[in-house]
């Protein structure tokens, strides 16, 4: 644990260190939300309203695949990676402890910041508070299913549109079952289901992606 | 008293239907400094990885006489794996899992960067920077070293400083591997020479 903790700290210490970098999601968030918005602008307003949670969600999913790249980069092209994957007994913590990191730094900012967006929008607070909850649990999914993508494509020069062609796919059952929460919400409807579907793939991959990862991570420095 | 640590037997890689190493046989004991020599495209870089298990053989046989090899096991490729908007000290403090202070002091003392300590290691020169990857090594008392090309870049001064860290490593039983051109010996040390073609 005091190895997960402390790649954290050593992240979120270089994050701070590089300065404009860490607003970037958020800003990349707030101009995706304006083109979506300029889009459906001759929609009706009450339309708009129930979209809105919708169009969030699939801009925080564009924004985890675009920050999928950058996972394991700065290691790799520093040289750091090869020391990290090579010490057995620090594998697990480093691989833990760089995604909950990657997490934190691209995606928990645009989950804190989206429901003071959708409030500014004219969502209500019922559906918002829904809405962060399926954010919260989704983006930590996708974060572990990133791992292991950006483990497989850490040694390619040009790989996001790679990367955006394997994660996507996958991302797809993710962005279901938190689109369909909110608009259960909207409907009436009862969304445990989709939250609780939701969190069993965040288990799932919480379990599965660190080892997949570190499989993935061997290949690419292979 | 066999105190081989690693034998290699017959060991041949192939990537892509290319053959980059062929009928490898090696032996390392405690206290070896291993020179692998070659020229560019010879294999160098790949044994030190098939040695650091990031590259299995495709034949032959890697025999670990100790359970925890590769636990103890620390690579240094063509880069040196620090991060340059971190200062010397957190660098080693992170990599260290923020073990005792005192000894991450005595080791940057030992490695003659005291003056540096909370420099961050974008402004130390390249050697500096090698020195700091070393001490990472030594920090978390890895045994075996393997260096891809460690004196490529450094000026005479830097060269010594190297070789004063290596043999003191290898004083301690410890396992030194390097890559290098050609051929090379110390006065300090006696180095195992491997050529590979």
């Amino acid at each position: 644990m005091n190895g997960i903790i402390n790649i954290i700290n050593r992240e979120l210490r270089l994050v701070r260190r590089s300065g404009y970098e860490a607003f970037m999601p958020l800003i990349y968030l707030v101009i995706i939300l304006i083109s979506f918005n300029i889009a459906v602008g001759y929609i009706s307003t009450n339309i708009i309203k129930t979209i809105i949670p919708l169009m969030i969600w699939l801009s925080c999913l564009l924004v985890c695949v675009m920050n999928i790249e950058s996972m394991f980069k700065e290691d790799y092209d520093d040289g750091s990676l090869e020391m990290s994957i090579t010490s057995e007994s620090n594998q697990l913590d480093f691989i833990l402890g760089k995604i909950l990191a990657h997490w934190i730094i691209t995606s928990l900012p645009i989950v804190i910041f989206s429901p003071g967006l959708a409030i500014l929008l004219g969502v209500s607070h019922g559906a918002t508070s829904v809405l962060l909850t399926s954010l919260f649990i989704g983006t930590l999914a996708m974060s572990f299913i990133g791992g292991v993508i950006g483990g497989l494509t850490v040694s390619l020069k040009r790989s996001k549109i790679l990367v955006s062609i394997i994660s996507l796919p996958l991302y797809i059952p993710i962005l279901i079952f938190g689109t369909s929460a909110v608009n259960n919400y909207n409907a009436n409807l009862g969304y445990d289901t989709e939250l609780i579907l939701l969190t069993l793939i965040l288990l799932i991959f919480l379990i599965i992606s660190p080892y997949l990862c570190l499989k993935s991570l061997k290949i690419s420095l292979d | 008293m066999n105190n081989h640590i690693l034998n290699l037997k017959g060991i041949s890689v192939e990537k892509n239907d290319v053959c980059i190493l062929e009928d490898i046989n090696l032996e390392i004991k405690q206290g070896d400094f291993l020179n692998i020599y070659g020229s560019n495209g010879a294999g160098k870089t790949t044994l030190l990885k098939l040695l650091s298990g990031l590259t299995e053989p495709t034949a032959g046989e890697i025999k670990f006489n100790n359970d925890d090899f590769m636990d103890k096991v620390f690579i240094l490729g063509h880069k040196n794996g620090i991060k340059l908007n971190l200062t010397v000290l957190e660098n080693l403090q992170f990599i260290s899992n923020n073990q005792d202070i005192k000894k991450i002091k005595s080791v940057i003392e030992k490695y003659e960067l005291t003056s540096k300590m909370n420099t961050l290691a974008k402004y130390l020169s390249h050697g500096q920077q090698k020195r700091v990857a070393l001490m990472k090594a030594m920090i978390n008392d890895y045994d075996v070293w393997l260096l891809d090309e460690p004196y490529s870049g450094l000026d005479q001064a830097g060269e010594e400083i190297l070789d004063n860290i290596l043999v003191d490593h290898i004083k301690n039983s410890g396992v030194v591997v390097i890559t290098n051109h050609k051929e090379i010996k110390k006065e300090k040390v006696n180095i195992k020479n491997y050529k590979i073609e």
